[in-house]
């Protein structure tokens, strides 16, 4: 019978299968508790933390898109302290891979929120540098390779923990912005955040969103995700946690296949609560079909 | 979970009632929780759609929603046939004796258009431990069987309409102020646009009656974790965002923030 190992290893950290429940659509994943064992995920990336609670952006906050949703949630979170004392202790109780994302308006905020998070018990830092959502930050930090190069070189500083460094589509160049985070000493990345856009009700000429722009996300997005996926698996070392609309099995095979080692379902969470878990069937069950024993049998496996 | 259609019927104009079939499931949700309905196995629609629970048959497991077609969601929604599958999640949300006080036995329901249906399921929940009048406005009589259904469960039933085809002619909010004036009630539960419930906070404030509403944003997950379904609650000279999904929909009047 064929042994079937699902693991995935991280720079050192080991997850038990390759799907984390992506930032922003998990919260610090109570809510899903009550429908999935958050035992049975690989890891997950909570919502995005700043060193400060912020409210976010004004109602509407979502508008459906065809096949895909934009958001405009505008980070809103308890702040760096509130989640080290309230929710990660919660979190910690499952034996899955805690990721903290971190944003930030500010180098010195980016740096001041690292340095909480390093004397926190989390597996990993997930570096966000992309949220469109938030005028001042993120993704400013995330649109050239330089300020990517300098934001990553400073967080590196203070964090111990394996960096991860989430990159946004919204760029010249994926490939350069790769490179650079690499060079300024992430231990892995994951894309891509949400790619800019707008909605807008024709009948009242008002954009639907209150923030009038979002983050447009879920299968609408997905090729434009894999081809970046691609793209930076050919251009870094480092391992990649690919993500962009995947809603079952075979797009997260996709992703591996593009160069993944890993993935991240997003979008998928708000349509069905269970994605995660079905998602980690649908993966196993591809193995068995196909005779594949490891990840690495998938990863990279693009066949061009 | 699954539910299955058992019956879908066109009861006013583009106004649907279904019933499902949720098994043990319909007898534990209270008025003001809603039902969050995939609209088919497409990505288009992609999102779940919110609708109100207005009527429960618990001897039979039934659940009863009545929705006004609009978009993709609610059309594929009229265009379900008896022992269609839906995929579900019900109950969500906090529900109108989850903020009530427990001694409630005066409730006025307040309601506008096709917000009455939580008012609905309110008044077949609380017709035997409270007096019930309700105060109903919509466009016009073409929308009788939305209303009728709270004749049998109100002490009262008084019926605005914009052209005057039935009852009052004017706004559900003018008749509430008349009614204010012979006689304050223990407690005002309203549902409805929001232009309709913020002159109803108004009013409930000016009147000094207890006044609870149910709000409609929209919505990702419908379970709290997402965030984007937020509206303004005040407490003292602050207000933070919260979810209509989990900390709502139903919330004290004079802590929303009507000004958005
Ligand atoms: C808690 C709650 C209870 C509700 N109860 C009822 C009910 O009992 N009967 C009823 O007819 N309607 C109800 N609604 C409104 C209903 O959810 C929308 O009319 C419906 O989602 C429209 O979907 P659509 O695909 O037809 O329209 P589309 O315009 O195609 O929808 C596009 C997107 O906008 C969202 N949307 C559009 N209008 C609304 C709205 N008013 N509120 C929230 N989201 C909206 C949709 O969910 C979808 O994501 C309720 C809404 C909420 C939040
Ligand atoms: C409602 C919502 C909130 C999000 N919040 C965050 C966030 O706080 N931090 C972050 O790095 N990404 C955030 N994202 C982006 C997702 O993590 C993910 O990168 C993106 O949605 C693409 O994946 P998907 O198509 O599977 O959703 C958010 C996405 C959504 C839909
Ligand atoms: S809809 Fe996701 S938090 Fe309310």
């Amino acid at each position: 019978m064929n042994e079937i190992n699902m693991c995935v290893d991280i720079c050192g950290v080991k997850l038990k299968n390759p799907v984390i429940a992506a930032s922003g659509t998990f919260a610090f994943g109570r809510e899903y508790s009550r429908y999935l064992d958050l035992n049975r995920l690989g890891g997950i990336s909570v919502k995005g933390l700043t060193l400060y609670p912020r409210e976010g952006n004004p109602p509407p906050r979502i508008a459906e898109t065809a096949a895909g949703i934009l958001n405009s949630v505008g980070l809103q979170n308890p702040g760096v302290d509130a989640f080290i004392s309230n929710e990660l202790p919660y979190l910690k109780q499952f034996d899955t891979v805690v990721i903290a994302n971190l944003a930030g308006n500010s180098r010195d905020e980016y740096c001041v929120a690292a340095d909480k998070l390093d004397k926190a018990d989390i597996d990993m830092l997930e570096l966000n540098i992309s949220c469109p959502n938030v005028k001042e930050g993120g993704l400013s930090f995330g649109a050239t390779p330089e300020s990517a190069y300098d934001i990553t070189k400073q967080v590196r500083n203070y964090c111990h923990h394996p960096l991860v460094v989430k990159l946004s589509p919204n760029v010249g160049n994926i490939k350069d912005v790769a490179s650079a985070a690499q060079n300024a000493g992430a231990d892995a990345l994951s894309l891509i955040n949400t790619l800019l856009g707008m909605a807008i009700d024709p009948h009242t000429r008002k954009p639907i969103l209150g923030n009038i722009t979002g983050g447009l996300s879920g299968p609408a997005i997905k090729p434009v995700a894999l081809y970046m996926v691609w793209q930076a698996a050919q251009t870094v070392d480092i391992p990649i946690i690919g993500m962009g609309g995947i809603m079952n099995g075979n797009d997260a095979i996709e992703f591996m296949l593009a160069g993944a080692v890993a993935v991240q379902v997003g979008t998928a969470n708000l349509v069905e609560p269970m994605a995660t878990v079905r998602i980690i069937d649908d993966i196993e069950r591809y193995m068995l079909d196909n005779g594949l024993k490891t990840i690495k049998d998938i990863t990279g496996g693009l066949i061009c | 979970m699954t539910g299955i259609v058992y019956s879908n019927d066109l009861i006013s104009p583009s106004i649907y009632k279904m019933g499902i079939q949720l098994g043990d499931t319909a007898e534990s949700i209270q008025a003001g929780q809603f039902a969050h309905v995939r609209c088919g196995q497409s990505y288009d629609p992609l999102l779940r759609r919110p609708i109100s629970v207005c009527q429960i048959d618990a001897e039979n497991g039934i659940i009863y929603i009545t929705y006004q077609v609009k978009g993709k969601g609610t059309r594929w929604l009229a265009e379900q046939a008896i022992g269609s599958k839906l995929d579900i999640l019900c109950p969500l949300g906090n529900s109108f004796e989850a903020v009530m006080p427990a001694d409630i036995n005066e409730i006025w329901l307040v309601g506008g258009g096709i917000g009455v249906f939580p008012l609905q399921l309110l008044a077949q929940q609380y017709k035997d431990k409270a007096d019930i009048v309700s105060i109903l406005g919509f466009r016009s009589d073409e929308f009788k069987p939305l209303w009728q259904p709270f004749e049998q469960y109100s002490k009262r039933v008084i019926i605005a309409t914009e052209d005057g085809s039935y009852g009052y002619e004017g706004l559900v909010t003018d008749e509430l102020i008349l009614a204010l004036r012979a006689h304050k009630p223990q407690i005002i539960a309203g549902c409805g646009p929001s232009k309709m419930l913020k002159s109803l906070a108004c009013i409930a404030e000016q009147y000094d009656v207890p006044c609870v509403v149910s709000l409609e944003e929209r919505m990702g997950c419908g379970i709290g974790a997402c965030l984007v379904c937020n509206c303004k609650i005040k407490s003292d000279d602050e207000w933070h965002y919260r979810r209509v999904c989990t900390d709502g929909p139903v919330f004290w009047s004079h802590e929303v923030s009507f000004d958005e």
